[in-house]
């Protein structure tokens, strides 16, 4: 059996080596662009091996805070931008996993020192939804109606004054019904291009090129009275 | 493990940051449709921000439109700036989809979408491949793949990056003087009309050349002159006074900026168009070998030139 393992970790370090060397045969500096992509492409493949191997520590001693999957979690993201930008750094005589679990050590204290720095229990008090909300829970962090005055209400509110007139005036040649200030409500709605063009009886793409660009000065214009 | 042949992805774990980061953007939000598209979205550049990170490209999240709390109301955009390359819209992809879908109010203006698909409990974003045709929906199986999307970067890159425009069309100013003309640089009178020649100065130690630059396209273009001089001022230093002149016309139009670059592409100098302008000029000088970039701006048209003394 020991033997069985050390024979799967030999096959992964030497999996692992071969894409470091892979990466390495292409200078980052490279001034031709499949050899800069060659090198990215390694990296890419050595860093969903790095994930999927098994082998990334636990990192055990941090496991009795509260925040321990957090910390983990982001550790394991700046180890990973960390690898990629000091590959060349990489020794042969040390296995891949036990090098890139020396960063990740280092860099979940950095992230759980500085967390505890902050105070930990700051953020969490002032949140009343759980923090990773799933796909279902997304409804979840709705602000309830009447709770508080929606940013949403009030740039609605905003565009249906239309202060100086200017969306109301704006409108697709010929099509008076679609002008900005029609377009603007309907998207704040929720309404999908498919159903704005029907409601106002111009095509699809006539609409929202139009929409598109008058963005920059309808956002300025707004701006002002927000 | 991955085997070889498996299709080239990038996962992404979305952790506290990356949902405090989406619950931020989405509140107060009501409307629970336009809420989930805010927060998916954020997610969603999160995911692509961090991917191209790794990838060692550089990104400007914060100057993004994905960033700005008003036209997340208003535009369903989930892009993320990519410097020097252009905009990217990450797309987000819901578990069990098939296709990836492109609001047309982003179908402009992009140089990619890369779809970005999610795991229901959300704690998982993958990268999946990218397109660079902006249309109402693409099949998931019709993306191109990852090694595609960092070959094309790459070469935008390279495209884009000074170093490249040195090699093919650098402008060796600095043997000029020994009566080197590179190609493509006129004497001045063949450029400019005899009223506007007793405008630029002559000297016997100095060489002065031009080229019609022609800025915009169609409709709006605008044909100029870049007028360059240089004169030895040292051994080791050159005078160079570079010009804009209008072509086909007196003044030029308020607004043409001319910007002198220093190597690294820092503006060193700058000067813009006032009203009525017959011409607008910068004087510098530069030591032997050193390289500089001469730019000029009208609207939304820009043309570079390359020089090493």
């Amino acid at each position: 059996m020991a033997n069985d393992f050390q024979d799967r970790d030999d096959a992964l370090n030497q999996e692992l080596q071969q894409l470091i060397n892979e990466a390495k045969r292409y200078p980052s500096e490279s001034q031709n662009p499949t050899d800069r992509a060659k090198r990215r492409i390694a990296l890419n493949k050595l860093i969903n091996a790095i994930r999927g191997s098994g082998k990334l520590s636990k990192q055990a001693q941090w496991m009795e805070s509260p925040n321990y999957e957090d910390y983990y979690h982001e550790a394991l993201q700046i180890t990973f931008g960390e690898i990629c930008q000091k590959i060349e750094q990489y020794k042969p005589k040390y296995p891949v996993m036990a090098w890139v679990n020396v960063i990740f050590s280092r860099r979940i204290y950095d992230v759980a020192k500085k967390d505890q720095r902050r105070g930990i229990t700051q953020l969490y008090k002032q949140q009343k939804v759980p923090l990773v909300l799933a796909l279902d829970e997304i409804y979840k962090d709705l602000p309830i109606e009447n709770e508080i005055y929606s940013e949403e209400q009030q740039l609605k509110e905003i565009i249906k004054n239309d202060p100086e007139k200017i969306l109301e005036n704006d409108y697709i040649q010929n099509y008076p019904q679609a002008n900005l200030k029609a377009i603007l409500l309907l998207v704040l709605e929720g309404k999908r291009w498919k159903d704005i063009s029907e409601e106002l009886g111009v095509p699809i793409s006539t609409a929202s090129s139009f929409y598109q660009r008058r963005m920059q000065k309808t956002v300025t214009y707004l701006k002002k009275y927000i | 493990m991955n085997s070889i042949t498996e299709q080239l992805t990038f996962s992404v774990t979305l952790s506290t940051k990356a949902h405090a980061l989406a619950q931020e953007y989405s509140q107060g939000i009501a409307n629970p449709e336009k809420h989930q598209q805010i927060y998916l979205n954020t997610l969603a550049v999160y995911a692509v921000d961090h991917y191209l990170q790794c990838m060692k490209f550089e990104t400007d999240w914060l100057s993004s439109d994905s960033r700005d709390r008003l036209t997340i109301q208003l535009m369903n955009v989930a892009d993320l700036e990519v410097k020097n390359l252009g905009k990217l819209e990450c797309r987000p992809v819901l578990p069990k989809a098939e296709v990836c879908e492109i609001p047309p109010e982003v179908w402009s203006d992009r140089i990619g979408y890369v779809a970005v698909q999610f795991n229901s409990d959300l704690k998982e974003a993958t990268i999946l491949g990218f397109t660079t045709q902006a249309k109402a929906e693409v099949p998931l199986n019709q993306l191109q793949s990852l090694e595609d999307f960092l070959l094309y970067l790459s070469e935008l890159e390279i495209a884009e990056s000074p170093q490249h425009e040195d090699s093919s069309s650098l402008v060796k100013i600095g043997q000029w003087l020994d009566g080197f003309v590179d190609a493509g640089w006129q004497t001045i009178d063949h450029l400019l009309n005899p009223q506007q020649l007793g405008l630029a100065f002559k000297s016997a130690v100095s060489i002065t050349r031009g080229q019609k630059i022609d800025l915009g396209m169609q409709l709006e273009s605008l044909s100029v002159a870049l007028v360059v001089k240089i004169a030895a001022a040292s051994e080791e230093e050159v005078d160079i006074l570079t010009q804009v002149y209008p072509v086909e016309n007196h003044i030029l139009p308020e607004g043409m900026k001319l910007n002198i670059h220093d190597e690294s592409g820092e503006n060193v100098l700058e000067v813009i168009s006032r009203e009525e302008d017959n011409w607008i000029q910068l004087e510098f000088s530069a030591e032997l070998g050193e390289k500089f970039q001469i730019i000029v701006t009208h609207g939304d048209s820009q043309e570079t030139r390359v020089f090493e003394v």
